[in-house]
């Protein structure tokens, strides 16, 4: 980037080029006031508070610009003299800002946005104290039974337009930023009005930023507003509990409780948009259904009792356990979205105090949890890009991923990519996502044929010599083998197996091979994929073929997953790996930590675990954040197997579906409730702090595994978290990193190397999924504003989007079953059947369905087997 | 369905004629105009589906130009100019003049459901002033006879 310079306010500074002066001077922290302005947004210079004097150099002399310049929209040039605060400039945001104020209501003390709003604080600033505007102020009366003319115009959004100073941040963001149509301008001039299309409301997910980012109070929160005054409460930093991207928020606390939680914008993650899971999905925090004490069960009930006598009650069974059956008789099963000094607390203690190394955290897939030998060799267990890479990208092939639900801050940097730089999307699946609102072409494939899918096009790409031998670092004799090797993935097998065109197909090719820099994108239908290896491994060779291995803004990535799905690999949550992802061959660090450890032979991953529960080998075992009984895929198994267990201890912070078959309940606080960090998908380690007490006499799990070690006489000595930290922080191995608080604010960045290892293309084989004779395939993921389970639907703001669950099927399969929408339909087959309402989708395959995974009344499960790859089921009217 | 088939394939062919989408909605807007007379909210859906695009982008445009009548108008909808050179050419009174014979208020319409008075700025035709427009027509040079003239051609014709 060019560098230039310039003086501001006298001030020399010095600036990349292309900048505006108003970036220049709020970078180098010289204040200019704005309204329309945003960071994420393009300039549109429509309020005029930011006007600024300009002179810049021309032939040798300094020469003043005749008109005062919007800041915001003029770009910063070499030389370029600028006031921001010469008389003249005050004179004329005074002027502005009696024109703003001319229309806006002076409601302040009963505004919602009053003490934290940008219009009220500039007119403290700049403004008059008097009008001379005498007239009647304009006035929408909204709702007419208000006497606030306040209209919802969404779940969440309320909307006084009487305050509206016509900024329009909150439309360009939903258009240029999320490519939503549920909110626009309409009418004209001063009578311009904020509203949803007719018949419409503003329900997208990244709803909330309009709220946050409306200067005035024209757009305000229901969960929010008049509840508590913003100056009566205190923020404190956190991280969004959902996703893997890892969003930084910061919540409102008024006498400990949250009432809200809003953007910390960290650039290089989130860029100060979180979506609505983030923003509403605090609520859990606060639910009834918090757990408050410990629970015992005692004849066959659970009832309330004492840390002491829970903790007593465990010991005391881990004892028993040990003695008859050996370490191996316990196990632990962790969730995805604990603290890293839970994971590493829970580690220490069942690998060193206990001494068993049968820890998991995979309970979400049938088979084959490990990646095979071939996927590791090309590095596609770690994604090697971050979200920022992405904005760089000019084409995007996402397959097997809904990313707009999963993973909905990475899916927004996809849109800033084809927004600004207009990167082509594709997007591959088996049935329609939200994404497609955007997205270039979108390919509706036969469920599970995407093996076929990607084998094919790379097959079609070696085939028509669509590749740069040179890019690809393929030479003829691989090129020829691979034809050999991969016969069964002929175009036309290919297209009846996918159901695409032939044309289709090749046109993708061409296109793959066309663009450079491609991010090949899979999520959770890849993650829970039967033939999970194979694809990976397809798009790996479909990134060799078009050479896209190497480099910062193209390559594979594998996303989906929890808020620390990334923690549980890095902190050991796995049968044959130690913190920091060590094998138990560079155990000796660790030794010196924690004492003796079993390294001769790696414990049992989920698999094993539950096998062994089955056949009575393990009797006594852990479930921490974790409703194993909800989310294992196989509803039957699940339950037949936990009730077989002599002694289970849940932990969690609400009563889930497994925690009431338990026989120790340990109540867990939430991430609110103590400091912790997680780790998201792209490898960078972000603190939240403790924002509220306990609920409760709920602890946090790294305390409660430190108490029961000092139980066992191996008192870990752990008071607080940062205790925790400060004793794995060696093991990151970087610098000045020994303590939570010297965390990088933005988060510490793993250094990544950001290219793949060449280790040439790999034929994989489609294998013939099992299944039961059925005719409807059952897929499922998140439905509107919701994420995994337990939480999102004990947040009343998301219920508010959607409440209730359904059953998601084609249109003309529910005509030729005269079913209509809302009428219960039934899947069943041999494992179990779902009731729920039936939602017609347009769009679906006429031989798949889909069910959200979030309601637990409605439990996707029970129609999983783990004895088959594949859920079919029959549909049944009721 | 409130727009007419012919409606429809005219703006799926105005449609085709622009690269973007979303600049035929002005085209298929005057076209639904042409057809109902006015516009609402349910006939934007009708509009955008035909072109494909949002209603939302269809609703903006639409009720950022005035002159598509949002409210049913008579047959005929007359359009007083009362801008500079209408209105010191004696505008206001020609309108009240209007309004009076027809036996309406600015904005309704009248019994026999043939008219509908409004004012409007500028129409572009101050050399002629004052002037009206009804329906796609000018009427130019206006006074109260000539204006007794238009209204009889008019109802004759029905």
């Amino acid at each position: 980037m060019d560098k230039i310079k310039l003086k501001i306010d006298g001030i020399e500074i010095e600036t990349e080029k292309g900048k505006t002066v108003l970036e220049a001077a709020l970078e180098n922290g010289i204040d200019i006031p704005v309204f329309c302005y945003h960071p994420c947004l393009k300039s549109i210079g429509a309020c005029r508070i930011c006007l600024v004097e300009i002179a810049s150099p021309r032939g040798g002399e300094i020469v003043p610009w005749p008109k005062l310049q919007a800041s915001c929209a003029t770009a910063a040039t070499e030389g370029m003299e600028v006031q921001t605060k010469s008389e003249r400039v005050v004179k004329a945001r005074r002027g502005v800002l009696e024109f703003i104020l001319a229309n806006h209501p002076l409601d302040c003390p009963t505004c919602d946005k009053g003490g934290e709003c940008p219009l009220q604080d500039t007119t403290f600033k700049y403004g008059l104290d008097s009008s001379r505007f005498d007239e009647r102020k304009r006035r929408f009366s909204g709702d007419t039974d208000s006497t606030f003319d306040d209209l919802q115009i969404g779940p969440e959004v309320i909307r006084n337009q009487n305050r509206c100073i016509h900024c329009y941040r909150c439309t360009r963001l939903v258009e240029e930023r999320f490519f939503e149509q549920d909110l626009g301008h309409y009418q004209r001039g001063a009578f311009t009005e904020i509203l949803p299309p007719p018949g419409g409301e503003i329900r997208n997910l990244y709803s909330g930023n309009v709220v946050e980012y409306c200067p005035v109070g024209a757009l305000t929160n229901r969960d929010w507003r008049y509840k508590v005054r913003v100056w009566k409460t205190v923020e404190f930093p956190t991280i969004c509990r959902y996703c893997s991207d890892g969003c930084n928020l910061r919540v409102s606390v008024f006498r400990n409780k949250i009432y809200r939680a809003q953007s910390r914008a960290n650039w290089s993650i989130d860029e100060g948009l979180p979506c609505d899971l983030g923003r509403y999905g605090y609520q859990f925090a606060h639910h009834d259904d918090r757990l408050t004490k410990p629970m015992i069960r005692k004849d066959d009930e659970l009832v309330e009792s004492s840390w002491g006598e829970a903790l007593t009650v465990i010991k005391n069974k881990i004892d028993e356990t040990v003695k008859s059956r050996g370490s191996s008789g316990v196990a632990c099963l962790v969730g995805e979205s604990l603290s890293n000094e839970d994971y590493y607390t829970i580690g220490r203690f069942f690998r060193s105090v206990i001494g068993t190394n049968s820890i998991d955290h995979r309970i979400y897939r049938k088979k084959k949890l490990s990646f095979g030998k071939d996927v590791v060799e090309r590095e596609l267990c770690w994604n090697k890009l971050d979200i920022a890479d992405l904005e760089n990208a000019s084409q995007f092939f996402i397959v097997g991923s809904d990313l707009h639900s999963e993973n909905p801050i990475t899916a927004l940097r996809v849109l800033k990519a084809k927004r600004y730089s207009n990167a082509r999307i594709m997007l591959l699946n088996p049935l329609p996502t939200h994404l497609n609102r955007a997205a270039d072409e979108e390919h509706i494939y036969n469920a599970y044929s995407e093996v076929f899918l990607l084998q094919g096009l790379a097959r079609l790409i070696v085939e028509s010599k669509l590749y740069d031998p040179e890019k690809a670092n393929l030479r003829e004799d691989e090129a020829k083998l691979f034809l050999k090797e991969t016969a069964e993935f002929e175009l036309k097998t290919v297209s009846e197996k996918t159901g695409l065109a032939p044309v289709v197909l090749e046109a993708l090719a061409r296109s793959l091979c066309k663009t450079e820099k491609t991010v090949f994108i899979s999520g959770e239908n890849v993650r829970i994929h039967y033939q999970r290896d194979p694809i990976l491994i397809a798009l790996y060779n479909l990134a060799k073929l078009t050479g896209n291995l190497n480099g910062n803004s193209c390559g594979v990535l594998l996303l989906g997953g929890e808020s620390n799905s990334m923690g549980c690999y890095l902190f050991g949550m796995r049968p044959d790996r130690l913190p920091y992802d060590k094998p138990f061959e560079k155990a000796e660090e660790l030794k010196a930590v924690w004492g003796d450890i079993a390294t001769d032979q790696p414990g049992n991953d989920t698999i094993d675990i539950l096998q062994k529960i089955n056949d009575e080998k393990i009797e006594c075992a852990f479930l921490l954040g974790l409703d194993a009984v909800n989310h294992y895929p196989d509803s039957e198994f699940i339950n037949r197997t936990l009730s077989k267990l002599d002694f289970m201890v849940v932990a969690d912070l609400f009563l889930t579906d497994t925690a009431r078959l338990a026989d120790v309940v340990l109540p867990i606080s939430s991430h609110f409730e103590t400091d912790g960090t997680f780790v998201n998908w792209e490898g960078v380690m972000q603190k939240y702090t403790k924002s509220i007490k306990n609920i409760g006499e709920s602890m946090p799990l790294w305390q409660i595994f430190a108490k029961l070690s000092a139980m066992f006489d191996a008192d870990f000595k752990f008071r607080t978290a940062d205790d925790v930290f400060r004793q794995y922080a060696p093991m990151i191995g970087r610098d000045g990193i020994s303590r939570m608080a010297t965390l990088p604010e933005k988060g510490l960045r793993f250094e990544k190397k950001k290219e793949y290892r060449d280790a040439g293309l790999m034929a994989v084989s489609y294998r013939q999924p099992s299944s039961e004779e059925l005719p409807l395939t059952v897929l499922s993921g998140n439905g509107d504003h919701h994420f995994s389970r337990n939480f999102s639907t004990r947040c009343e703001s998301l219920n508010n989007f959607l409440a209730d669950p359904y059953i998601a099927i084609n249109d003309k399969l529910a005509e030729d079953m005269t079913i209509s929408e809302g009428d219960l339909i039934k899947l069943e087959n041999s494992s179990g059947k779902i009731v729920a309402k039936a939602l017609i989708w347009q769009n679906l395959p006429q031989d798949v369905v889909f069910v959200p995974d979030n309601f637990l009344e409605v439990k996707v499960n029970s129609v999983r087997s783990k004895d088959n790859d594949i859920d079919k089921v029959k549909l049944v009217k009721m | 369905m409130a727009l007419s088939t012919e409606s429809i394939d005219a703006i799926k062919e105005a449609a085709a004629r622009y690269p973007h989408k979303k600049s035929a909605i002005l085209p298929a807007l005057t076209i639904a105009y042409r057809q109902i007379g006015y516009l609402y909210d349910d006939l934007y859906i009708e509009v955008a589906d035909a072109i494909g695009v949002s209603p939302n982008e269809v609703a903006s445009a639409a009720t950022f130009y005035t002159m598509f009548p949002k409210q049913k108008v008579g047959k005929y909808l007359i359009q007083v100019c009362t801008n500079i050179s209408c209105g010191l050419m004696g505008a206001e009174s020609l309108k009240e003049y209007l309004l009076k014979k027809l036996n309406v208020k600015e904005g309704g319409i009248s019994e026999d459901g043939l008219f509908t008075v409004v004012s409007v700025e500028c129409l572009g035709s101050c050399t002629t002033a004052p002037m009206m427009q009804v329906n796609q027509t000018y009427y130019e040079n206006l006074t109260k006879e000539k204006v007794d003239e238009i209204l009889n051609d008019l109802r004759e014709k029905g």
